[in-house]
């Protein structure tokens, strides 16, 4: 047997600011880690796909069918190989050239995002740049619709599955003062909505089109004078109001409803979700993550709502790469498992076994897209027509002006360790300010921000000491800024204690018109004096309120923060934990942090 | 073991890729696709088909027991038979016509009865003027939205142009571009995008083939689809040829009475004379329309230019 090379790069982080639409508004899409599989036997020609991630597991396992039937072209043989990048990674980096140096695997021969106007995008970003276009040749893979996925109660209380349901009766329950209530289940406390940030999230971007869309009464041919009628507006703000927090990636809504499910507390933490319908699939079947190993099945179910007022797909294009990388082996080899994807009917039935609807039209829509699943195959009645890109670009700047402000403690490290070079001649706390002070353009003037840092003793007793507490942004920037750049390391890491009063400050102070929450940002593991480094009494108080809930978003900086411990608050918490291992990566995970607020 | 997988491993032991003839076309690309094996008689040679002409391609390729594939333009390899419109073959290459089919108009099962009406009868006049319309003030449900129309680019063939000869006929308003929210380059891979999409459009114009290559698979995933004949209709005239003595042998018995016989439950018509064993929801066609003069098709393309956009 020849012996044979086998591919599998670390997770990473990745660029977070990207170009969307051929304008400049930024757009990265979330579970953004790089990582290729595949083998390629010696003197066999590597052909490299880059697929966003929520395909990536199939894409793998087709992949691996195809290259053991030992695949030759002009008399060369060829091995796919899989490498996962966040649809607007990828289409920046081949808008501005893909990475020579590996870090984002190898540059691609066909490349498959989940929708195919990032293939606009690369062409567009090229045009302006001179060159030709490389995304030009694609099939479809698969289509899915963006749905809401709400509870089968919470449904079925709205009148599902008979009642066209929509996003202004989404706004009405919102805009309720009595909540759920109105509907006879007080219970279930006010109206939330988990949506992700359309400057990272292509499910969020659709969404956000549709609420604007829906506003309007439109399904095509929304204008920038559309963006800014009042009406609009008012009606944006409404459904926004109700979010719980934004965020990068659909997962996180997903994988926490699932957490706060298995906990018996399956209708606490949000109301419905703006997902893609394959999701809907995923989450029912106890895989809210799509990891491939499905835990128990949710005690409470989610269904489709296929929004009255119109929706999107994602048409997951395949496009095979007119780049000058790509030559005629590749390309042969590419259009060979592109074929072998689309055409063979039982490829496109285990794309179907998946969740999504296949892209070959002679495969039927069958199982698991069905209505046990919640789900409705004669769905959706309307699509919305994509806004053209100069729209598009408005609808996000407008959104981020009409979007839920925050109200945050940024809760720093400043412990010894800090001091560390972390690469290129910086100190972990340099490049953590660093990250900080350009976050700051990611909020809104009228997002309240505090600053907090945290190592021992920092104020007699106190491990953590408030350095500025919340205020308008727009109010106490120049003030952030100095205070940033005067950090200094020294100490241990309190981070318990320091945690738990970050978490009550917020607490004394919420608002429920804002996402409040704690951004805590560190790089070791709690040495609190005992019996500080208990976890159980913190999870205890992290999880005491279901309704009023305070998240902690953690930050696990370079190689020795405590992964188990901030995994715990996260979820205690109804958050997400965020990993820096490699320090140089600060900056661009922070902004995945803020794509929350 | 679960069918999906089971199927993979299948494929891997059979060692070869099955591909069951469906492939997106796409303009520009160079060379035919073989997607089938065959051990028919004429195993050979090969049935190089449009999207448009799907499945007539099987039907007859079944019949002929040659392999089919995907016809993208460009020069097709020896033993090739091309199955295509034949206005859109070079006038070069000896061609033979062996069959037509005329321009129809597809729409969505339950809508058509709407349509009927509040139409009266489905014509080319009646989804033009309603497009636009919103379902419920046509009588329908209004969680269909409104009444929106697909079309294939005219710049790219002559079956699409043909096809919008027809819109242009009917006077369209000049917002008809803003309901034109489905739009593909050629009348194959409209209608593929209308069985994926299905919400997209609620009638096509294209031809009968390409509508009748869908049939099933609407039905399959969405619905059935009902065809009207507009009356008078053009005509779009179906030619092969083939690369190499073996390929135009194959091509010269389209023209046997067997094969002219099985064109009607494959979406095809004879070139001359009614079809037999018409496929089942295929219905008459109206009275063919003189065909299109050269100074009428630059018209036509600046007409959809400026009503629909490039």
């Amino acid at each position: 047997m020849k012996p044979t090379r086998h591919i599998t790069t670390a997770p990473r982080g990745v660029a977070a600011v990207l170009i969307v639409l051929l304008l400049s508004a930024c757009v990265t899409a979330g579970d953004d880690t790089d990582t290729t599989t595949g083998t390629v036997p010696d003197g066999c020609q590597e052909v490299s796909i880059a697929t966003s991630p929520e395909k990536f597991t199939l894409l793998t396992r087709l992949a691996e069918t195809f290259n053991s039937t030992g695949q030759e072209f002009d008399g060369q043989c060829a091995a796919i190989t899989v490498n996962r990048v966040s649809s607007g990674v990828a289409a920046r980096m081949l808008a501005e050239g893909w990475p020579v140096d590996g870090s984002a695997g190898p540059a691609p021969v066909l490349w498959s995002p989940a929708a195919s106007s990032w293939g606009a995008v690369v062409n567009q970003r090229l045009a302006e740049a001179g060159q030709p276009a490389i995304a030009n040749d694609f099939q479809r893979i698969m289509v899915t619709p963006l749905v809401l996925g709400m509870p089968r109660p919470m449904a079925e209380a709205l009148g599902w599955p008979e009642a066209e349901i929509g996003w202004s009766d989404i706004l009405s329950l919102a805009e309720d003062p009595e909540g759920w209530g109105a509907l006879g289940r007080p219970e279930w406390g006010q109206f939330r909505l988990g949506k992700t940030n359309p400057n990272f999230s292509t499910s969020g971007l659709s969404a956000t089109a549709a609420i604007y869309y829906a506003a309007t009464g439109k399904t095509s041919g929304l204008t920038e004078a559309d963006l800014a009628d009042p009406q609009v507006i008012e009606f944006v703000r409404g459904v926004e109001a109700a979010t719980v927090h934004y965020g990068d990636t659909t997962l996180t809504f997903l994988d926490n409803m699932y957490r706060a499910d298995q906990a018996g507390r399956g209708l606490t933490y949000a109301s419905a979700v703006a997902v893609e319908e394959v999701s809907i699939i995923a989450y029912n079947r106890g895989d809210p993550a799509d990891t491939g190993t499905p835990g128990p099945p949710p005690q409470v179910p989610l269904v489709a709502i296929y929004p009255r007022e119109g929706t999107l797909y994602s048409d997951n294009p395949a496009y095979i790469l007119d780049a000058p990388w790509v030559n005629e082996v590749a390309r042969q080899a590419a259009t060979a498992f592109r074929s072998f994807v689309i055409d063979d009917p039982d490829n496109q039935r285990a794309v179907l076994e998946f969740g999504f609807r296949p892209g070959n039209p002679s495969v039927a829509i069958g199982d698991p897209i069905n209505a046990a699943n919640g789900l409705n195959p004669s769905k959706p009645d309307t699509e919305l027509a994509l806004p053209s890109p100069a729209v598009l670009s408005a609808l996000i700047e407008s959104w981020e002006a009409n979007r839920k402000t925050a109200r945050i403690i940024m809760l720093l490290d400043v412990s010894g360790s800090m001091a560390d070079l972390a690469g290129e001649g910086y100190s972990k706390l340099e490049l953590a300010k660093e990250a900080v002070l350009s976050s700051l353009d990611e909020f809104k003037p009228e997002d309240e921000i505090g600053l907090w840092v945290f190592s021992t003793y920092l104020n007699g007793d106190d491990d953590y000491l408030e350095l500025i507490s919340p205020a308008p942004l727009s109010e106490i920037r120049a003030e952030l800024e100095a205070t940033v750049r005067n950090l200094v390391p020294e100490g241990g890491t309190g981070l318990y204690d320091s945690t738990r009063a970050a978490v009550e400050a917020v607490r004394a102070g919420f608002d429920p018109a804002k996402i409040n929450a704690v951004l805590l940002l560190t790089d070791g593991m709690c040495d609190d004096d005992p019996p500080g480094c208990e976890l159980d009494p913190l999870m205890d108080f992290l999880g005491s309120s279901e309704r009023d809930v305070v998240r902690v978003f953690p930050v696990a900086y370079g190689q020795d923060a405590s992964i188990e411990e901030l995994t715990a608050i996260a979820t205690a918490s109804q958050a997400r934990l965020y990993q820096a291992t490699n320090p140089l990566t600060i900056r661009q995970v922070f902004q995945q942090v803020i794509s929350n607020f | 073991m679960s069918g999906w997988r089971a199927g993979l491993i299948a494929v891997v032991l059979g060692g070869v890729v099955l591909a069951i003839g469906w492939v997106l076309a796409r303009d520009g690309a160079d060379g035919p696709t073989t997607t089938t094996v065959t051990n028919g008689e004429n195993a050979d040679v090969t049935l190089s088909c449009p999207l448009a002409l799907q499945l007539a391609c099987d039907g007859l390729a079944s019949n002929l027991g040659t392999g089919r594939s995907t016809y993208r333009g460009g020069v097709a390899p020896s033993g090739t038979v091309v199955v295509t419109f034949a206005a859109d073959l070079p006038p070069e290459r000896d061609a033979q016509v062996f069959a037509r089919t005329p321009i129809a108009i597809a729409v969505w099962g339950e809508r058509a009865s709407v349509l009927i009406d509040a139409c009266g009868t489905v014509t080319v006049a009646c989804v033009v003027a309603e497009a636009g319309t919103s379902w419920d003030s046509l009588g329908g449900p209004a969680s269909w939205g409104t009444f929106l129309l697909g079309l294939a680019d005219p710049n790219e063939g002559r079956s699409d142009l043909e096809a919008w000869r027809l819109v242009a006929a009917a006077g369209p308003a000049a917002d008809l571009g803003d309901w034109v929210r489905l739009r593909a380059a050629d009348d194959g891979q409209l209608l593929a995008d209308l069985v994926l999409f299905p919400s997209r459009a609620d009638a096509v114009i294209a031809t009968e083939a390409a509508i009748a290559s869908q049939l099933e698979n609407a039905r399959n995933r969405a619905g059935r689809l009902t065809l009207f004949y507009p009356d008078p209709s053009p005509y779009v005239e179906v030619a092969a040829y083939g690369e190499g003595r073996a390929a135009a042998n194959v091509a010269a018995r389209l023209l046997e009475p067997e094969l002219q016989n099985l064109l009607g439950s494959v979406g095809l018509r004879p070139p001359t004379g009614d079809a037999t064993n018409l496929l089942r929801d295929l219905g008459t066609p109206g009275v063919e329309m003189p065909a299109l003069a050269a100074d009428e098709i630059q018209a036509l393309i600046d007409s959809w230019t400026r009503l629909v956009g490039g």
